[in-house]
């Protein structure tokens, strides 16, 4: 289907053009739900460092603070919390989504760092030492 | 797709265009590295995925398998140049889920959509699948919190792409047409 028209023969959009980023966007708001809503919870939280998907370390988030995390692979992250915020402040990894994700504060909210295989996750108190993440 | 792919002859021309396309993706994800989009927009790491134009435009100039070969060269070769077995892995998915789009709505090109619309499906199969190499290397289903921030961006991603793909496309078909069998 032809909705817009240049020239002699040329089309620039197509139905499936509008549907394609229509159903994109829509995706990412749906997948960012299910995150949204599977990491509601109440509590206490404290932020745990994970290594494969053994417990690191934990910190608590009411406690301001900048740590040094080194991975099983040798990067190393810097972790800060302040005022309820946590965030990768550096890493020595090379793609840096880490830092780029900028400050999580809610349960269930993470940062991840493949590179490093370290994930950063904050929970709430009854669930340290669960590793399990349902999406969906 | 097929008329355009007929007026090529020979395979041997079909390859040594395989390889200058091959060639010029590796050039241009060389280049885009230089291009700091994800640090501009607070997403490090996230790429226009330049390499896709030149898949794309092999697909529908060559044919599926020369486009095949094009990103398949262009992963293997720049992982082994400049990227570790970790990055491989991550393009390799991101290369197959991508492909694999582009395979599956190829017949309906210029018939339901273009190659914008063509382009954001693929970047955004791309990032699923760097997702999913990432969730399967760290055997951890969370590293899906990236997933919508990489969906929203292959939007404006897959928009520049496509569009550069459909201008590349419409001048080789056209040179080809003035050069009656090019």
């Amino acid at each position: 289907m032809r909705t817009k028209k240049t020239g002699q023969k040329k089309t620039v959009f197509y139905i499936g053009d509008i549907i394609s980023v229509a159903g994109v966007l829509l995706l990412s708001f749906l997948v960012w739900s299910l995150f949204f809503l599977s990491g509601k919870g109440d509590g206490e939280t404290v932020v745990v460092i994970e290594g494969g998907s053994k417990t690191v370390s934990e910190y608590d988030l009411g406690h301001d603070g900048v740590y040094q995390i080194t991975s099983s692979n040798g990067h190393i992250l810097t972790l800060e919390i302040n005022d309820g915020n946590v965030s990768v402040t550096s890493s020595t990894c090379d793609n840096g989504y880490c830092v780029g994700m900028g400050k999580i504060n809610g349960t269930g909210e993470t940062i991840v760092c493949a590179p490093a295989k370290i994930k950063i996750k904050i929970v709430s108190d009854g669930e340290v030492g669960q590793n399990d993440f349902i999406v969906g | 797709m097929i008329s355009s792919s007929a007026k090529i002859p020979s395979p041997a021309r079909r390859i040594a265009y395989c390889g200058v396309f091959a060639a010029a993706a590796m050039i241009v994800s060389y280049l885009e590295s230089f291009i700091p989009v994800g640090q501009l927009i607070g997403v490090p790491g996230l790429k226009l995925g330049l390499a896709n134009i030149l898949v794309a435009v092999a697909y529908f100039s060559l044919g599926a398998s020369y486009a095949a070969s094009v990103s398949l060269v262009r992963i293997v070769i720049s992982s082994l140049l400049f990227g570790s077995v970790t990055s491989f892995v991550f393009s390799l998915f991101g290369g197959i889920l991508s492909f694999t789009v582009l395979f599956l709505l190829g017949g309906q090109y210029k018939k339901s959509i273009g190659l914008i619309g063509i382009s954001v499906l693929s970047a955004a199969a791309h990032n699923t699948g760097q997702i999913l190499a990432a969730s399967l290397v760290m055997s951890e289903i969370s590293v899906f919190i990236y997933l919508p921030v990489l969906l929203i961006f292959s939007v404006p991603c897959g928009g520049i792409t496509g569009t550069v793909a459909e201008i590349t496309l419409s001048l080789i078909t056209g040179s080809r047409k003035n050069k009656g069998n090019g």
